[in-house]
């Protein structure tokens, strides 16, 4: 049987705009699991997060005749996070962008699977100041991480229902090898996606707004 | 009350740090056979707080030198004496007490303070050794506030900083917890906490999964509950008799662990420090050093590759490219195809 010229490139072509279609299928499918995923824990973590920690203000102490209840992280700041488990995840708490309309679980330890799910912390601690956050550039997630504008809010609730309140300081974008600036622990929160590319990663520096 | 504490916690920190053999060389040698004597004062401004009973146990002996020797039995809680950090005498004391109440060791010596509200050691014993010594106090109950003496770590005989010489005779005021006495009124019920907090960093691996805290009252084991990652390395108490003296300990500690406890509030903090096990009696393995082989062209092996932050972005680049790469594979077949049929 004789084929017909320009059959193959033609067949080829077909296969690699079929190849295109499915990696664009996948990805938005993955960005709405995400999304789904996300929203559940939210809802979920809102439930069980106190909305105001228990411990007594110190100021109380006279009122309490001697018996006052000083916030672990205030007392220990070294403690580790705690954590509220989930569907074989421990989230350490809720991330809040108000200028993108974001509000986000966070995972105790990131890992590929769990950065599927919900951002994760990838190294510090809220408690100690040097927290970093990495997620992927998914749009429900870190994608539109570049629009946030300086000066802009961030909130971190974690799962004792302490609020940790901080302002975007700065943007950048680091190589994929600068672990080390990246956890240097000079900025109070830090977050962090792959650029559209993925050969960089787009930084969001926090600055802690403190007596509030 | 706050005030009082930090002024009180202060003057310990500077007794403490005064009292410890910082400058033991300069002082000369202890006198073996000269005795040395512990005098505590134990008053609320000018009010004496009387009849309250002193316990002395003795944590390490002391060579003439000056360098202290642990004893056996507390061997068993501390693998080391801190350095002169104040904040760690303090909390090795508050430590040492809970294991000294539920092990029911047998102290050095016992007292009762008289109606000054002094005490003296020896007391009931003739001597004391010299040496490393923690001093407990029961509660007492005096115009409607109960006193919990605090717990401290004292060197006899104590370094004399101004003569630099040895003090054989020590004197000291115990510090201590002045709080309402709760118990006869309707809140008769106190909360106490525990927090575990792991300083171990790099060696996290070997933390234990769980561990077990004791919860003591008045000294005899009352609860223990096992803190783990679960429960978020915490638990709370709640409805304790506030009449009762409840403290904590860590039942076992963890090999390549020390631990110290630490009380603020309601919250007790008990740190677990990780300490290296080295044999210092063994030799530190050297590595042969490599032989060159002539003529050997093998390539060296490649150096360890750089840590790199994770990957954390969607792959959409490949849509355009194989969208475009498909689109012109196409054209070209459709020219070429018409090509086939002009000719």
């Amino acid at each position: 049987m004789r084929v017909k010229r320009g059959s193959v490139p033609i067949i080829l072509g077909l296969l690699l705009i079929a190849a295109a279609l499915c990696v664009a299928v996948y990805n938005v499918w993955e960005n709405r699991s995400a999304a789904r995923h996300s929203e559940e824990a939210v809802s979920v973590l809102t439930g069980q997060i106190p909305e105001e920690p228990s411990a007594l203000p110190l100021e109380d102490e006279a009122a309490s005749g001697g018996e006052v209840e000083i916030p672990d992280h205030i007392l220990a700041p070294d403690m580790e996070m705690p954590v509220l488990p989930m569907d074989g995840m421990d989230y350490i708490g809720i991330l809040e962008l108000p200028a993108l309309d974001l509000t986000l679980p966070v995972i105790s330890e990131w890992s590929y699977p769990a950065l599927k799910l919900a951002p994760c912390r990838f190294s510090g601690s809220a408690y100690q100041d040097d927290m970093v956050i990495a997620a992927h550039n998914y749009r429900t997630h870190f994608s539109r991480l570049s629009e946030l504008p300086e000066g802009s809010r961030v909130t971190f609730t974690d799962t004792d229902g302490n609020h940790f309140d901080f302002e975007v300081a700065l943007k950048e974008t680091l190589p994929p090898t600068a672990v080390e600036e990246m956890t240097s622990g000079e900025w109070d929160l830090t977050l962090f996606t792959c650029t559209y590319d993925g050969r960089y990663r787009f930084t969001v520096r926090c600055e802690r707004l403190t007596g509030e | 009350m706050r005030k009082y504490q930090k002024y009180a916690a202060a003057l310990l920190s500077l007794l403490l740090i005064l009292l410890m053999p910082v400058q033991v060389f300069a002082a000369g040698p202890i006198e073996a056979e000269k005795e040395a004597e512990l005098t505590l004062v134990y008053c609320d401004d000018d009010i004496p707080l009387t009849n309250v009973d002193f316990n002395i146990y003795q944590i390490a002996a002391a060579a003439s030198s000056g360098e202290l020797i642990l004893n056996e039995t507390c061997s068993d809680y501390i693998s080391e004496l801190p350095t002169h950090d104040a904040e760690q005498w303090k909390a090795l004391a508050f430590t040492l007490e809970g294991y000294v109440l539920r092990d029911k060791l047998k102290p050095a010596d016992s007292g009762s303070t008289d109606r000054e509200g002094v005490l003296t050691f020896p007391a009931e014993k003739e001597s004391l050794e010299h040496g490393l010594y923690l001093v407990t106090g029961s509660r007492c109950w005096r115009n409607g506030c109960y006193y919990d003496a605090q717990p401290f770590l004292i060197m006899l005989p104590a370094i004399d900083t101004e003569k630099n010489v040895w003090d054989y005779a020590v004197e000291c005021r115990v510090k201590f917890d002045k709080l309402p006495d709760v118990s006869g009124d309707e809140v008769n019920h106190i909360t106490r906490k525990v927090l575990k907090v792991w300083q171990d960093e790099g060696h996290e691996d070997l933390r234990p999964a769980s561990i077990e805290v004791q919860l003591l009252c008045d000294g005899e084991v009352y609860d223990t509950v096992a803190l783990s990652a679960g429960n978020s390395w915490r638990h709370t108490w709640r409805g304790l008799e506030a009449d009762h003296v409840w403290k904590i300990v860590e039942k076992s500690i963890p090999g390549n662990y020390d631990v110290s406890a630490s009380k603020e509030g309601i919250t007790f903090v008990l740190t677990n420090y990780f300490t290296e096990d080295i044999d210092e009696d063994e030799p530190p393995l050297e590595q042969p050093p490599e032989e060159e082989i002539p003529g050997d062209d093998t390539p060296a092996a490649p150096p360890p590759s750089e840590p790199q932050l994770p990957q954390t972005g969607q792959l959409w680049w490949p849509v355009p490219a194989l969208l475009a790469a498909g689109l012109l594979l196409i054209v070209f077949g459709l020219i070429r195809r018409r090509g086939e049929h002009e000719s």
